[in-house]
């Protein structure tokens, strides 16, 4: 009895922290699935999984960000309910989100110790001593930051070790990196798991979210890797390799409702778009993209690695420093959104919110955006023509909505995205452009919006379909291209088109 | 821990030199040059400039300017403006000198003026910090609201406004101690005692935080609102302040005083060192700026330029200041690649 | 409340209360105070509205878009002196000076509207400059015309009636019609809904954001201009500080009448209801015989007011 006693306190002081059947859905989003591991004292435990697999949400919720629905979290022995980032960090919780939140006018040690208490003996800043402190945690690391100088004047690298000496300063528990090396060199990279290590030999216990493998294969001791929503496995030091990560990363039923793509792709040999070595300062670089006339190609790749830039940069809404873009053959001279949708090529973002579509105004109004010209008689808007190209696109596309004055502000999110395709789709365009189609979007309006995508390459059109979701991706493109570190690492077609060939280039090693 | 070794205490000149090379790279700069060649062409140009009745003049157009801007510049650095204290200066002003008439004494009527000042301040603080509505047009709002206040308790009065006040009262104003205007030191006092309140008190710091950037200040746990609301309101006490003092001198409440104020208070920041976009500036820049607006509008005096040109240039000075302010700001951001 | 709900309470606020409020505080004054529902009375109030109109026309098609010109009393006041200036100085037939004055108006504009779109100023702080720099320079010329009595031609203008009915008003009128049809139907200023409502979503359909700003700060101060030369013309003489205060006049009447700070907002009709209504609200006031000096202090009141709902209904975060 005494043993198991015994056995049971020496389990319990090692499970430093205890996440249990954690569930967060985010209105139709179910964001974490009854998530259940846990994370020993003093280890590098990472969190694997692609995009809107949950990592962060889990780990905003142990910050106290983000409220579970269900669930409990154990935190060095006690159950705990975050309240807030405050309560975190009383708790001996800190974290460090991918957005750093620095003070850039000000210098390293002000930005160590917002807060600090370190005073005169009347009362004032003991700067010396605050410089003192701020020397001491940068040597603890074997850096070399003076601590006086502003942090404008430091490198990206730089900035993020100056925020995880804030988050040690308070002399937490546990610390959370939130994907802390996009944007990072090797040899910064390196700096930055030295430190890692450094923080180990303290006692301190590190999460670490990340999608980049041979990174991860370096640092870790466990992996945890979520998938959806769900958690699939924990792998201990000795089995971390880049395949079984994968595996557990993608591997996936065979889903029913995505119809596999039949072989014969319609695409013809010319380009009607083409980008080539293009490239922008602090953006992606040499990029080579061929869009063919009626074939859907995807573009994949993790975030950091560069989709989103390419997508802005394809419609003109970034410009581009080198390299040469042509439209059906002819160089273009200057890219611009007006330019290209003369020409008929649409753009769907990936955030309807910020771009893409007017909230406060009626469905008809959005719809004639692009194409008010053409729904105008000298120059005056035709608002009855206008109504019936909108309710076709709304019968069209079964968009649920009450009538066409209603504002997209009172439509669901699926119906959202099916107007802004509409709206799109009626501009009669040659090539569309999607930027993460079906993100946040029920099951059946998903399935909807994929046959209107494949409808589309019938109809002798091309598709740029940057997608996070690798079924997707599977069920509906010619070919791949998949992005790395901030270029093109590879176009897949035809078999090669699978989940595990698609996540190698874009988590592992492969050149 | 073993440290490596301290460079050892530095000598005094070295720390003299190390804080003069410090001052050669800030902001500041600009403006003491600005000040220094301003004065050396009005002191070559015209034999009135060194005269003591036109030094005299200039600490009483620079004392109650320097004031209010230390008010200013502190919401500046914080990211904000108040565009209300001219008019709540001469609010102030008005509310004393009603005081004073009604037969309230002194010090009582002092109080009230400065905590009408303090109202203003907490009100416009309250809805720029609750409410979220923009500072410039709740500054507005309350300019518009203010100087109408000021119409209203001095209707009826002759154009000069309310006078005869008591000898106690007027020698606030007036009141001198060695050759130099009282209200002179008391600025000083204010400025220095500001400035090192914002560079060495822990919470005085917090205003560059919150200037550089909100949400992280918010999130490192600087209590964010009451900082508005506090520099707001101590925005409103200081104008307020301000308007007394020079209701004193003059011994009368005029209608217009403050009239237009506070744009020069604010371009005199912005040469001082401040940013509209926040999180830069010194109290001691602000008051050189105000040094310089005030030996400008001197200059307009002394080598007699017209009244309209004095709009123009001050406008015109606007203008270009905040375009360069702009222009650095974006600079900055393509320097650094976030553009 | 979630946001989505938030949303929801805004059902046309500005639409239909100004009506609303009009409506109701012209009622109010006509049964309390018997001078009001007067024929005489009306149509002073209409009359005086109808001055200074002009200038909310562009002043709300900027705020449509997001904008927003502090200028517009400073350049109503200026070119209505300035083309005055122009006959009795220079002794330009009346056409011409008002020409070369509007012309005049188009420069500033496209001073404003250049340094906004290309340098990226803050259009809250350059507006504010060129306020007062413009005061200035009219500030000169008044000084340089002293008190002098504007030709008869000039004079003309806002007296003349057509039927009883000053020109101006059937001009105002006139004007209202057209533009409330323009901003609903015209390709060309419905693209102005668009850039306030969303600038981002805008460019991806295509709109060109900047030539469209630059169009709307030129307009603005045109239609400042043509209001500042009718007040000019009624007031038959330079005035000191004609125009003093009019920008916040404009932006309480134009947010009163349902435009907003943020953009996507606004109508030219709703902006005169606003105009209207802070008119017959200063005309009540004098009816009860309140004080002429708190006149400033309630429009002050309105700003604020109006300013803090537009606020509360409007804005995304609410963080300053």
């Amino acid at each position: 009895m005494k043993k198991t006693g015994m056995l049971r306190d020496k389990w319990k002081k090692r499970l430093f922290l205890d996440i249990q059947t954690i569930t967060k859905n985010f209105g139709a989003v179910e964001a974490l699935k009854s998530v259940s591991f846990s994370v020993k004292r003093g280890e590098v435990h990472t969190i694997l999984g692609e995009n809107g697999a949950g990592k962060s949400t889990l780990v905003k919720i142990i910050n106290g960000e983000v409220k579970p629905d269900n669930g409990n979290l154990y935190f060095d022995g006690q159950q705990v309910h975050v309240r807030d980032p405050k309560h975190a960090h009383s708790l001996g919780i800190s974290m460090v989100h991918q957005e750093l939140s620095i003070f850039e006018n000000l210098s390293v040690a002000e930005n160590i110790f917002p807060n600090s208490t370190y005073r005169t003996p009347l009362g004032f800043i003991a700067k010396k001593e605050l410089l003192h402190k701020a020397k001491e945690k940068i040597a603890l690391f074997g850096l070399d930051i003076d601590p006086k100088e502003k942090l404008i004047d430091l490198s990206l690298a730089e900035q993020q070790i100056v925020e995880i000496l804030r988050s040690i300063s308070l002399d937490p528990k546990l610390i959370i990196l939130d994907e802390p090396t996009s944007g990072l060199k090797r040899t910064e990279v390196r700096n930055l798991f030295a430190i890692l290590r450094k923080l180990k030999e303290q006692g301190i216990t590190v999460l670490y979210i990340s999608h980049r493998i041979p990174e991860i294969l370096e640092i870790s001791d466990r992996v945890t890797v979520l998938k959806d929503g769900f958690y699939v496995d924990t792998v201990e030091k000795e089995g971390i390799t880049e395949k079984k990560l994968i595996t557990l990363m993608v591997g996936r039923e065979i889903d029913t409702l995505y119809a596999k793509k039949t072989s014969d792709s319609k695409a013809e040999t010319g380009a009607f778009l083409e980008l080539e070595n293009i490239g922008k300062r602090n953006s992606i670089h040499d990029v080579h993209l061929k869009v063919r006339y009626n074939e859907i190609i995807g573009v994949f790749g993790l975030e950091g690695s560069g989709t989103n830039e390419l997508s802005r940069i394809m419609f003109g809404l970034e410009s581009f420093d080198e390299g040469i873009f042509r439209l059906e053959g002819k160089q273009m001279e200057k890219v611009t959104p007006a330019e290209l949708l003369r020409n008929g090529v649409v753009y769907l973002s990936r955030n309807r919110k910020e771009a893409g579509l007017f909230f406060d105004m009626t469905a008809s109004e959005n719809m004639g955006c692009p194409v008010l010209d053409r729904y105008a008689r000298f120059k005056f808007l035709d608002y009855g023509k206008l109504q019936e190209f909108t309710e076709s696109f709304i019968r069209t596309f079964g968009i649920v909505i009450p009538s066409v004055r209603t504002k997209p502000k009172n439509l669901s999110g699926g119906n959202q995205q099916k107007l802004m395709l509409s709206i799109c789709l009626g501009t009669d365009p040659k090539c569309i452009i999607i930027n993460e189609p079906t993100r946040g979007i029920d099951v059946g309006a998903k399935a909807e919006i994929h046959r209107v995508i494949r409808g589309l390459v019938e109809s002798a059109r091309s598709v740029v379909m940057i997608s996070s979701e690798l079924p997707e991706l599977m069920s509906l493109c010619d070919r791949v291209a998949v992005m790395r570190n901030m270029t093109v690492v590879r176009e897949l077609s035809g078999e090669r088109i699978n989940e595990e060939t698609i996540m190698t280039y874009a988590a592992g090693g492969k050149k | 821990m073993e440290l490596p070794k301290q460079k050892s205490e530095k000598g005094v000149w070295a720390k003299v030199i190390a804080s003069l090379s410090a001052l050669v790279r800030s902001k500041e700069i600009i403006v003491v040059l600005l000040v220094i060649v301003i004065s050396l062409i009005l002191a070559i140009s015209s034999d009135t400039f060194l005269t003591t009745s036109n030094i005299e003049s200039l600490q009483t157009s620079i004392a109650p300017n320097a004031i209010i801007a230390t008010g200013m510049m502190i919401l500046l650095i914080s990211g904000v403006f108040d565009l209300s204290v001219g008019s709540i200066m001469g609010l102030a002003g008005v509310v004393t000198s009603h005081a004073l008439v009604a037969g309230f004494s002194v010090p009582v009527s002092i109080f009230i003026g400065l905590m009408i000042g303090l109202g203003a301040g907490i009100l416009n603080g309250t809805l720029i910090a609750l409410v979220g509505v923009n500072p410039l047009i709740v500054t507005i709002g309350m300019m518009q609201v203010g100087r109408g206040l000021v119409f209203v308790l001095l209707a009826g009065t002759a154009r000069h406004g309310v006078r005869g006040f008591s000898e106690s009262f007027i020698s606030i104003g007036a009141g001198k101690c060695l050759g130099i205007y009282n209200m002179f030191w008391m600025m000083l006092a204010i400025v220095v005692i500001s400035q090192i309140l914002i560079l060495k008190v822990q919470k005085g710091r917090h205003i560059y935080y919150i200037g550089g950037n909100y949400e992280a200040a918010r999130s490192v746990g600087v209590r964010v609102k009451n900082i508005r609301i506090f520099t707001y309101a101590l925005s409103g006490f200081f104008a307020a302040l301000a308007g007394i003092l020079v209701t004193a001198r003059l011994e009368m409440a005029s209608r217009y005083m403050g009239s237009g104020l506070e744009l020069k208070i604010i371009i005199s920041c912005l040469i001082g060192g401040g940013s509209i976009s926040g999180g830069q500036g010194s109290i001691i820049g602000a008051f050189l700026g105000v040094v310089f607006m005030s030996l400008l509008v001197n200059s307009f005096t002394i080598l007699q330029i017209g009244d309209y040109w004095q709009n123009i240039i001050v406008g015109m000075v606007l203008i270009i200041v905040v375009s360069m302010d702009a222009y650095m700001y974006i600079r900055n951001l393509k320097e650094h690649g976030k553009l | 409340m979630t946001h989505a709900q938030k949303r929801h309470i805004d059902v046309n606020f500005g639409q239909y209360s100004i009506f609303i409020f009009t409506s109701a505080i012209v009622l109010f004054l006509s049964l309390t105070s018997e001078n009001f529902f007067t024929y005489k009375n009306i149509y002073s109030i209409v009359f005086g509205v109808s001055i200074e109109f002009f200038t909310i026309i562009g002043f709300t098609l900027l705020l449509i878009m997001g904008e927003i010109d502090l200028s517009v009393g400073s350049v109503f006041g200026f070119i209505g002196v300035f083309s005055g200036f122009l006959m009795l100085v220079a002794g330009f037939p009346v056409v011409l000076a008002l020409f070369c004055g509007i012309c005049c108006a188009v420069i500033i504009g496209f001073i404003n509207g250049f340094l906004v779109v290309k340098f990226r100023i803050n259009p809250l702080m350059l507006t504010l400059g060129m306020m007062i720099m413009i005061r200035g320079v009219l500030n000169a010329f008044i000084g340089a015309l002293g008190g002098s009595t504007y030709p008869a031609g000039y004079r003309a203008i806002a007296r003349f009636k057509i039927s009883e009915i000053h020109f101006a008003i059937i001009l105002m009128a006139i004007t209202i019609i057209i533009l409330e049809v323009l901003l609903r139907k015209y390709v060309g200023f419905k693209k102005l809904y668009y850039v306030g409502e969303n600038a981002e979503s805008a460019r991806i359909y295509g709109l060109n954001a900047d030539r469209i700003k630059l169009l709307a700060y030129i307009t603005c101060s045109v239609t400042a201009g043509i209001a500042g030369i009718l007040a000019a013309s009624r007031s038959g003489q330079t005035v000191f500080n004609t125009g003093l205060g009019l920008e916040f006049k404009m932006v309480t009447a134009a947010v009163l009448g349902g435009a907003s700070l943020f953009g996507g907002k606004g109508s030219v009709l709703n902006s005169f209801l606003g105009l209207f209504f802070l008119a017959v609200i200063l005309n009540g006031m004098v009816m009860y015989n309140v004080d002429p000096e708190w006149q400033g202090v309630v429009v002050g009141i309105f700003l604020i007011a109006a300013v803090v709902i537009d606020t509360r209904i409007n804005k995304e975060k609410f963080e300053y």
